[in-house]
C-alpha cells in the first residue's frame, strides 16, 4: 500500500473549524499587540513619564540582555573553533569481531554467526543479555564463499 | 538509598524554592522568572540558529541536483530498524531505507517480539531484498535491547538507527555517516525529523514546533558543543563509541537521551546534520501527544537523577550548562505552578501583600514581547529550514498555537514526570509505549 508522504485533513468541516479557531487566535494576538502599543503611546502628559519612554527603556534592557546572550554563545563557539582547529585525535578503526563479541559478552563464534545470518531468531536472558541464536538463513555472499 | 534521599530533597526544593522567593521577595519576582525564562531562551535559540546557519549551513550544497555526499573508502553502513507491531509501516520504512542513493548499505530489521504480522511482512521483504537482514527476538525486550541486537549483528561500525515507522530520505544515511568518518571525536550524529501527520491542529502545531523549537535548539546546542539528546527516530552512531559506554541502557525510558549523555560524558561529540531528513509519524490527538511528551519528560528526569552526583568532576564541566538548563526549565515549571497556587489562594483568602499574584498571564508589554519573540523565532527557523521542505511557510498560519501548546505541555509534563521519577523506588525494563501515530493509523 503506497502512502502519501504528508497526511492532511481532506474533509471540509474540520478544516474550516480549525481555520476559524486559528483566525480567532490571531485576532487575539493582534489585540494584544494593539493594546500594548496603545497603552505605550496614548497617555496624558500631565500624569508623569509617558509609558512610551519607560517601554523604550525596558526594550533597551531586553535587547541588552539578548546581546549579552549572543556574545556569550558566539564567544564560546569561536573559542572552541580556535581550541580544536587542529584535530589531535586519530580515527580509531571499527570494532574487530572479537571486540564486538567481548562488548556483548558473547563468544566470537556467536558473534560471527550473527554477522553472517540474513534471517535468525535471538533469545535473551532476563537481564537483556544475548543468550543464543537460531539461524534460519545465511547471507548469500557468505554462502558463496 | 542515598540517591533516593537526594532525589526527595531536590523534589522538596523544587516546590519550596519558589515559595521561599515569594516570601522573601514577592510573588511578582517568581512571575518575572516565569515570563523572562522563555523570553531569553528564545533569544538564545534564535542567535544559535542564525550563527549555525551563517557559519556552517549556508555553505552546504543542497537541492535536487546535489549529488549524494562522497564517503571516503566507500564504507558499509548498517541501518538498524527496531520494529514492534509495525506490520502496517514496515514495508514503506524498509523500502525507503533500501532506496538510499549510497549503495553500500545493509538494512537490519529487528522484530522485537511483535504480536501483529510484522514477522511475516519482514520475512517476505527479506525474500525480496538481499540487502535486508531480519532478526526476530524470541520475546519482546524493548527498544534498547532490540538496538543492541542489531548492533551485535551489524557488519559495519557505522550504525544509522531509525524507528520502524520512519522514512529515510534518499541521501540521509550518507549524510549521517559523513561526520563519523571525517571527525574522529564524533560518536553520534542526530538527523532532521520532518513530520508527516498534519491532519489535525495538534499535528500541524508540531510542524512549527519541530522547525522553530527543536531545530533551533539542536543548532544552538551544536554551536555550544554539547547536545541534550539525539533524536531517537533518526540517529547514527560509531559502534566503538557505543561499546565504550555499554550501548543503550535497557532500563531508561528514553534510550536516546541516556545514550547522548553517556557518550558525551566519555568525551565523544554529537553532531547535528540538518540535511539528513527523515519523515516521521507523530501523535495527532491531545492524549497521544500528552503520553509522548510525558515519556520525554520522564526521560529527562531519569538522566537528571542518574547523573546528578557524578557530574561534578572538572572533566565533565562542558555538560554543566546542559544540566543547568534542565534544572532551570524544571524550576520554571514549578515556579509557574506555585504562582498559579498563590493566585488561586489569593482569590479565596487574605494573604500578606508580598504573596499576592495579580495575574497569571503576562501583562500587556511582556505578553507582547513574548508573542513577538515567538514569531521572530518562527520566522528565523522558516528562513533556515525552507530549503529542506517546500511550502513550509504555509505552516506559519498555524504557528499561533505553538508557543502556548509548547510551554503549557512543558509545564504540565514536568510537574507530573519529575515527582514521578524522583519518588520511584527502582527503574524497571523500559518496554515500547507507542502513542498514536496519526489519525489515519488509529484503530476505530
Amino acid at each position: 500500500m503506497i502512502q502519501p508522504l504528508i497526511f492532511t485533513e481532506q474533509r471540509l468541516l474540520p478544516r474550516t473549524l480549525d481555520s476559524l479557531l486559528t483566525i480567532v487566535a490571531w485576532l487575539g494576538f493582534g489585540w494584544l499587540i494593539f493594546s500594548g502599543l496603545i497603552n505605550a503611546i496614548e497617555h496624558d502628559p500631565l500624569m508623569g513619564t509617558r509609558p512610551f519612554y519607560t517601554t523604550l527603556l525596558t526594550l533597551r534592557i531586553y535587547l541588552l540582555v539578548a546581546g549579552l546572550i549572543v556574545l556569550a554563545l558566539v564567544g564560546w563557539a569561536k573559542y572552541n573553533q580556535l581550541r580544536f582547529r587542529i584535530e589531535r585525535r586519530k580515527r580509531r578503526p571499527g570494532l574487530e569481531q572479537h571486540e564486538v563479541a567481548a562488548s556483548f559478552n558473547i563468544t566470537s563464534e556467536l558473534a560471527l554467526m550473527m554477522s553472517q545470518a540474513q534471517v535468525f531468531t535471538l533469545a535473551h536472558y532476563d537481564t537483556g543479555a544475548i543468550d543464543r541464536v537460531w539461524m534460519a538463513k545465511i547471507l548469500a555472499n557468505v554462502q558463496s564463499e | 538509598m542515598t540517591d533516593r534521599l537526594i532525589a526527595f530533597l531536590i523534589l522538596c526544593l523544587m516546590f519550596s524554592f519558589p515559595l521561599g522567593v515569594a516570601v522573601v521577595f514577592t510573588g511578582e519576582v517568581i512571575l518575572d522568572f516565569v515570563f523572562f525564562w522563555p523570553l531569553f531562551m528564545s533569544a538564545l535559540w534564535i542567535s544559535g540558529g542564525i550563527y549555525f546557519w551563517f557559519h556552517r549551513e549556508r555553505h552546504w550544497p543542497w537541492g535536487p541536483g546535489t549529488p549524494p555526499p562522497v564517503l571516503a573508502g566507500n564504507p558499509l553502513i548498517s541501518i538498524l530498524v527496531p520494529c514492534f507491531n509495525e506490520g502496517v509501516n514496515a514495508r514503506e520504512t524498509i523500502e525507503a531505507a533500501l532506496a538510499q542513493r549510497y549503495e553500500n548499505i545493509e538494512v537490519i530489521a529487528i522484530n522485537d517480539g511483535s504480536i501483529d504480522n510484522t514477522a511475516a511482512v519482514l520475512e517476505q521483504l527479506a525474500s525480496e531484498y538481499s540487502r535486508l537482514r531480519v532478526i526476530h527476538l524470541a520475546e519482546n525486550q524493548g527498544k534498547a535491547v532490540a538496538l543492541q541486537a542489531g548492533a551485535a549483528a551489524a557488519r559495519s561500525d557505522f550504525l544509522v538507527c531509525i524507528d520502524g515507522d520512519a522514512l529515510l530520505d534518499k541521501d540521509a544515511a550518507a549524510y549521517m555517516v559523513a561526520p563519523l568518518l571525517n571527525h574522529p571525536r564524533v560518536g553520534a550524529v542526530t538527523g532532521n525529523p520532518r513530520i508527516r501527520t498534519r491532519s489535525t491542529l495538534i499535528g500541524r502545531v508540531q510542524v512549527g514546533e519541530f522547525s522553530s523549537i527543536i531545530g533551533l535548539i539542536k543548532r544552538t546546542q551544536r554551536v555550544y558543543g554539547q547536545v541534550f539528546t539525539v533524536s531517537g527516530v533518526i540517529a547514527a552512531f560509531r559502534r566503538r563509541a557505543l561499546a565504550e559506554v555499554g550501548y543503550w541502557s535497557p532500563d531508561m525510558i528514553t534510550e536516546d537521551i541516556d545514550i547522548s549523555w553517556k557518550l558525551q560524558l566519555r568525551h565523544w561529540s554529537i553532531f547535528f546534520e540538518p540535511r539528513a531528513l527523515c519523515w516521521i509519524l507523530m501523535p495527532e490527538t491531545l492524549k497521544g501527544l500528552w503520553k509522548q511528551r510525558l515519556r520525554w519528560a520522564q526521560g529527562g528526569a531519569e538522566v537528571f537523577i542518574v547523573n546528578m552526583r557524578r557530574l561534578w568532576g572538572w572533566e565533565y564541566r562542558r555538560m554543566w550548562p546542559l544540566f543547568l538548563e534542565f534544572c532551570m526549565s524544571t524550576a520554571w515549571a514549578f515556579a509557574y505552578a506555585v504562582s498559579i497556587v498563590l493566585f488561586l489562594i489569593g482569590r479565596l483568602i487574605p494573604m500578606p501583600d508580598s504573596l499576592y499574584v495579580q495575574h497569571l498571564f503576562p501583562p500587556a508589554f511582556t505578553g507582547l514581547m513574548l508573542g513577538v519573540v515567538c514569531l521572530v523565532q518562527f520566522a528565523v527557523s522558516l528562513f533556515i529550514e525552507r530549503r529542506y521542505e517546500k511550502g513550509i511557510a504555509a505552516s506559519l498560519f498555524w504557528v499561533i498555537w505553538f508557543p502556548v501548546v509548547y510551554w503549557m505541555l512543558s509545564l504540565f509534563t514536568t510537574l507530573v514526570a519529575f515527582p514521578k521519577v524522583m519518588l520511584r523506588r527502582k527503574r524497571s525494563r523500559a518496554r515500547w509505549v507507542s502513542p498514536d501515530r496519526g489519525i489515519g493509523r488509529l484503530k476505530p
